[in-house]
């Protein structure tokens, strides 16, 4: 191989790599831009891509108008309890599944596929009705309920215990450990790696729903940030940059929180696609 | 009493599949035995039926005169140490021994003390706050059969411990495993496919086939007088020669063959069942022919042609064709007085108390 | 995997389902339950405030006339247009960066962004974006590409094609990591023995990256045929439905009738009408397009 030939194709392989980028990252840029910017009619034309007048008053703003601190606590309230949750059920939903071996084990395992089939926003009207009966409507627990169990989770959770040697579960046997000792003392903390990856996708999940705590919650107050801030367009229609800056307060913890964790999540996906 | 008693134990998979056919054995109390046989034979799915691991489709297993078929795993006063170590890679060396004493609800101290104590049998006592990824293999084998020890087990259970060891360590576990057992005195139960282990490791080898039991000996009967064509040619480094011949004359205690060049053979085996143009084998030990430059054949001698010479250092094998047969015949010869190369011509003596007459079944006719 | 002796094996199976306990009654009440009685609702005229009564095929025969849920049905196989798009997007993308190439991390990471940004926001920066006065008009001005301002939400023969694109844009870096997964998990052995055999990179794509990647490929796209069906999202932060219900979906039908304008029933009864289109879609992409074993 040639230095220049290979040299001349890794600088082509760098500008196409920048420009799909570009196009994936562009909204983001444009928005944080008119959000820092104060001066200057972004309707205007000429739009800018630079910040003009760079200042922080638009994001003052934002906290000022609406509850933003309160939609954050919201947020990371749900966030939490549901990756938890969700963790803790689906990992025990997940160890029979890969490790033992009892009647109906394939029923089981059919039923949780045949959900991944089904459309599982359809069930959002009947949930709501469910939660009626059962007087849910208007709390957390509602909210977080229906998205404790998912057959992804448990799927992506049942390979990592697959990926346990069977010597081990079989030692701890003769050792005379029962099965909720196996699963807590040895195969739990061998799968970490997998908890956290599932971990960080159920986060940002969680994170990002809106339309189900729509559905559940009545009072705004208690809405997460991912359903307030929609808020901010109904109120300022024609301020645009305190809706960009209210935007982009909403995706910076999550994309800070992805970013640091990306390496996890990249690798973890590796062996999940069967 | 810590003996094992099999009854007539059979194992079904699901799908039908038959793979222990009625197996009967006795274990005596701190008896050392060793179930060899090549892949697949059975050997290890039998350790594990006496674990508790699989299920027992059929017959009785006693340990210890207690019945022990529907017994889970733990209650049976016995440890495993498996092939793979089976080591708990998020505990300390030291957790994993005493994780299984913990369960059963020893007190701290007593744990303790166990701990120590097999730590010190294994001199693994400086190793005990490490985890076992950074161990060597030698060393975590130890830790294996530290946990082992260390629930003072009536039975010990080895799954093939050795055969993911480098060869040198494998001899040196080897006399550590022995002298184990003349120390704890425990009955143990080995499972290999190395013969070398079976040989001097067992005090009783049990050899398994296709599931089923082959023959069941102390090393010496087994390698002396194998029962059959299996057997005979599973023991032994380098293996037996097994030589086709045809039943020439029959007399009482004594045959004649005639070997694939019309050479004679006299061999001495029970003769009653054979008849003159049978076909059998003729089975004989590297270390028990001679070789000799001889041109004139004497009886039991057999003219032959060395092919290739293999020098061990403290002896040779020499590998022989006679005219007729494909395979050849190995030959252990000192090194001093061998100055064979190949193509030389040759003899080969036979002698008639040391050869086997297997039938046509395989079965070993030597009395 | 072993088998356990039989009274182990009762205990184990006892103790799975104490396991399982928790997950299969939530299961049973929020994935399950509502597919059986959502379908049933979808025949009565359930509402909060009236007792029931079975109104039969009715609420079937309301949708199938209403012209939202008929352009709702259109769009939604319009969107499976974007599939093949998606998956070529996303194998490319991910070929590009299954590499070590520097700062490839970063890279990796932008390509995901969309995907984990909240709809909601996608929705409102997408929505300056598509403005009249906004964005892509002003670029698409400077460099003439048009003549005037384009509609993107605003007109109702493009509307649709501009959600459709968000949606694109949203999906390929999730594919793009699917894919990516599984291009790592092909050994590098058979890249190399081709190399050594001589075929070049185009060679090699196609005779050995493609068919190792085909499993990936089978499950990416019905996953992708069925979120295009099920699209509703990013049609409720950007256009509503609007304009002049040109942007409807079939499932934001059901949405916006079943819990915008409470009415329960039609809402269960489109989105019934969605489920069972993709259970014999995803029927049909299993029967035809098994992987096949080596």
């Amino acid at each position: 191989m040639k230095n220049p030939g290979k040299k001349l194709g890794q600088l082509g392989q760098y500008l196409l790599l920048t420009g799909l980028a570009v196009l994936c990252v562009f909204p983001f840029w444009w928005t944080l831009v008119t959000a820092i910017s104060t001066e200057g009619n972004i309707f205007a034309f000429p739009p800018t891509f630079w910040p003009q007048a760079p200042s922080l008053d638009n994001f003052i703003e934002v906290f000022r108008s609406i509850p933003m601190w309160l939609f954050y606590r919201n947020s990371l309230i749900i966030t939490i309890s549901t990756v938890f949750w969700k963790l803790l059920v689906c990992a025990l939903a997940a160890y029979p599944l890969a490790r033992m071996k009892f009647t109906g084990s394939k029923l089981v395992f059919g039923l949780i596929i045949a959900t991944m089939v089904l459309p599982s926003e359809v069930n959002f009207l009947t949930n709501f009705i469910t939660l009626t009966k059962l007087g849910l409507v208007n709390t957390y627990t509602g909210v977080i309920l229906p998205n404790v169990v998912n057959a992804v989770s448990i799927l992506l959770l049942k390979q990592a215990f697959e990926e346990v040697p069977q010597d081990l579960i079989d030692a701890a046997r003769v050792d005379g450990a029962t099965e909720w000792i196996i699963f807590w003392k040895i195969v739990l903390p061998l799968i970490m790696p997998w908890l956290a990856t599932v971990g960080i996708l159920s986060a940002v999940e969680a994170w990002n729903e809106y339309i189900w705590p729509s559905i559940v919650l009545s009072k705004p107050e208690s809405f997460p940030l991912s359903a307030g801030v929609l808020y901010l367009r109904g109120a300022f229609g024609s301020s645009t940059r305190v809706v960009a800056a209210g935007t982009i307060l909403t995706i910076v913890p999550i994309l800070i929180a992805f970013l640091f964790t990306q390496r996890f999540f990249m690798r973890g996906m590796d062996g999940a696609v069967k | 009493m810590a003996q094992v008693k099999l009854s007539n134990i059979v194992k079904h998979y699901d799908d039908g599949t038959q793979v222990i056919h009625g197996i009967d054995l006795d274990i005596r109390d701190g008896e050392f035995v060793v179930f060899v046989g090549p892949s697949g034979c059975g050997k290890s799915t039998l350790l594990r039926m006496i674990a508790g691991l699989e299920s027992i489709t059929g017959g009785e297993l006693t340990i210890g005169g207690q019945l022990a078929n529907d017994i889970p795993p733990a209650k049976r006063g016995l440890a495993m140490v498996f092939q793979s170590y089976a080591l708990y890679p998020h505990m300390s060396v030291y957790e994993n021994m005493a994780f299984g004493l913990k369960l059963s609800g020893m007190k701290a101290a007593e744990v303790d003390s166990a701990v120590q104590q097999a730590a010190g049998i294994l001199q693994i006592t400086h190793l005990l706050k490490r985890k076992p990824k950074d161990l060597s293999g030698g060393q975590r084998q130890r830790v294996a059969i530290g946990r082992a020890i260390v629930r003072k087990p009536e039975v010990f259970l080895f799954d093939e411990p050795l055969s993911n060891l480098d060869a040198s360590l494998r001899v040196q576990m080897r006399l550590e495993l022995s002298r184990l057992h003349q120390e704890l005195g425990s009955t143990m139960i080995y499972v290999t496919h190395d013969q070398v282990e079976a040989m001097t490791l067992g005090e009783r080898i049990v050899v398994f086939n296709g599931g089923y039991i082959e023959q069941v000996g102390t090393p010496l009967e087994l390698y002396d007088r194998p029962a059959n064509l299996f057997v005979a040619g599973f023991l032994g480094s380098p293996k037996m020669n097994f030589i086709p011949a045809k039943v020439e004359s029959v007399y009482e205690e004594q045959v004649v063959l005639q070997l694939s060049d019309g050479a004679l053979m006299q061999v001495n085996a029970r003769s009653d069942s054979l008849q003159p143009g049978e076909q059998v084998t003729l089975g004989v030990r590297a270390e028990h022919s001679t070789l000799t430059s001889a041109a004139d054949l004497e009886p039991n001698q057999v003219r032959v042609k060395v092919a290739l010479v293999e020098y061990l250092g403290d002896s040779c094998i020499a590998y022989v064709k006679i005219d007729g047969m494909p395979e050849m015949i190995s030959v252990k010869l000192p090194t001093e007085n061998v100055m064979l190369k190949s193509g030389d011509a040759g003899s080969l003596y036979l002698p008639a108390n040391r050869c086997h007459l297997f039938d046509s079944a395989g079965k070993n006719l030597s009395p | 995997m072993s088998a356990p002796i039989k009274s182990e094996q009762r205990r184990q199976t006892i103790q799975a389902y104490l396991f399982l306990l928790p997950a299969l009654v939530l299961l049973l009440l929020f994935s399950l339950w509502p597919v059986g009685f959502g379908s049933f609702l979808a025949f009565t005229d359930f509402s909060l405030v009236k007792p029931l009564h079975w109104v039969g095929l009715d609420n079937f025969r309301y949708i199938f006339d209403n012209e939202m849920f008929l352009t709702g049905i259109k769009n939604s196989l319009l969107f499976l247009l974007i599939v093949p798009f998606i998956q070529v997007g996303a194998i490319t993308l991910a070929v590009l960066v299954n590499n070590q190439m520097h700062g490839i991390r970063f890279f990796r990471a932008a390509y995901y962004v969309p995907v984990v940004t909240t709809v909601s926001v996608v929705g409102i920066m997408w929505g300056f974006m598509f403005h009249e006065q906004g964005t892509l008009n002003y670029i698409l001005l400077k460099i003439h590409a048009v003549n005037t301002p384009v509609g993107w939400l605003s007109d109702d023969a493009i509307a649709i094609f501009a959600i459709m694109f968000v949606t694109l844009w949203r999906g390929l870096g999730w594919y793009m990591v699917m894919y990516l997964a599984g291009l790592q998990s092909i050994p590098s052995e058979m890249q190399e023995a081709a190399i050594l055999d001589g075929a070049n990179r185009w060679q090699r794509f196609w005779k050995i990256t493609v068919p190792m990647l085909y499993p990936t490929i089978m499950v990416c796209t019905i996953m992708s045929v069925l979120a295009a069906l099920k699209a509703y999202q990013e049609v409720d932060v950007l256009t509503q439905g609007g304009p002049m219900n040109s942007t409807f979906t079939a499932l934001y039908y059901a949405y916006d009738q079943g819990l915008k304008h409470l009415k329960l029933p039609r809402g269960l009864a489109s989105s019934m009408v969605v489920s069972l289109f993709c259970i014999a879609i995803a029927l049909v992409c299993l029967r035809y397009l098994k992987p096949k074993h080596r």
